[in-house]
């Protein structure tokens, strides 16, 4: 990797650190060395600078984002008895919500569970 | 602390403490990842829900060949890109973001690199935001979008050189 045109197509990922070390040592050996791909990795290390910025100004997420996602998940159990272990086992959950009381069982097998009772997960 | 791969086993469990500090770690950069993906707030707001809701209801399928960052962008993009599909139907223009009057300073350097981004196509803008704000490595990066590694050098090199040409 010695032609301006491969040290190039490192440099966005020389100027975030986000490289090997053995390919960042060998970019600045030819960065000492050439005008041209210094320049290069100024005006990148530039428009990164200006997309952080554009980027982080944005106002962030709604304060009811949480509030929403809460709400989609349904009730929450207010009893569980969990038999058996990580790779076999039986959960068994009860839910307390509007004067409802839902229940759901999943079956765990290798560490995946199986809906038995009740709605599908998160529906 | 317990790290991301700790949580999700817990959230597969219906754990929602654990599904909160997930949410609250990561939620702020899943919704700036989508805003840069649709450029909507209202969309990327709706990104957030739906790729939280993904998390949840598919923590387990989790495998830790990647960083749970990297898993959480990679849910986050689909999720970007079928709302954007949607909305492509329904004929309906998304918000602009940088619908600003009159900005000055740093607030108009802003609004231009926006506005500038608005003319790169998704798969230029999605690896500028991987790069550039996420400082995901190329293998990262590939494995994320699903491309070989050539192809994010490919895309980077145009997005940044037509980023940089928009800016000019």
């Amino acid at each position: 990797m010695t032609t301006c045109e491969q040290i190039g197509e490192w440099l966005p990922w020389y100027v975030t650190g986000s490289i090997d070390f053995a390919v960042a040592e060998r970019i600045a050996a030819h960065l000492r060395d050439c005008e041209a791909c210094r320049s290069e990795f100024v005006e990148i290390a530039q428009l990164r600078h200006r997309f952080v910025v554009a980027v982080g100004e944005a106002a962030p997420p709604g304060t009811n984002a949480w509030d929403r996602l809460i709400d989609r998940l349904g009730p929450k159990e207010t009893v569980r008895v969990d038999l058996g272990s990580f790779l076999v086992g039986l959960h068994v959950g009860i839910a307390a919500h509007d004067r409802r009381t839902p229940v759901r069982g999943d079956l765990r097998l290798c560490g995946r569970s199986v809906r038995i009772i009740g709605k599908k997960k998160g529906a | 602390m317990r790290s991301d791969a700790q949580l999700l086993i817990r959230i597969a469990d219906g754990d929602r403490g654990a599904f909160r500090l997930l949410f609250e770690r990561h939620s702020d950069r899943i919704y700036r990842f989508a805003l840069s993906l649709t450029r909507s707030p209202h969309l990327a707001e709706e990104v957030l829900q739906e790729t939280m809701m993904a998390v949840w209801k598919g923590a387990n399928r989790f495998k830790g060949r990647s960083k749970v960052t990297t898993w959480l962008l990679g849910i986050a993009k689909n999720q970007a890109y079928n709302l954007l599909r949607k909305e492509e139907r329904g004929k309906r223009l998304p918000e602009a973001i940088n619908d600003i009057p009159d900005p000055s300073g740093e607030a108009q350097m802003s609004v231009q690199v926006e506005r500038a981004l608005g003319t790169l196509p998704e798969a230029q803008r999605e690896v500028l935001h991987l790069v550039f704000y996420e400082n995901l490595t190329v293998r990262e990066t590939a494995q994320l979008l699903g491309v070989p590694e050539g192809t994010v050098k490919s895309r980077m090199h145009h997005a940044r050189r037509n980023l940089a040409k928009e800016l000019a």
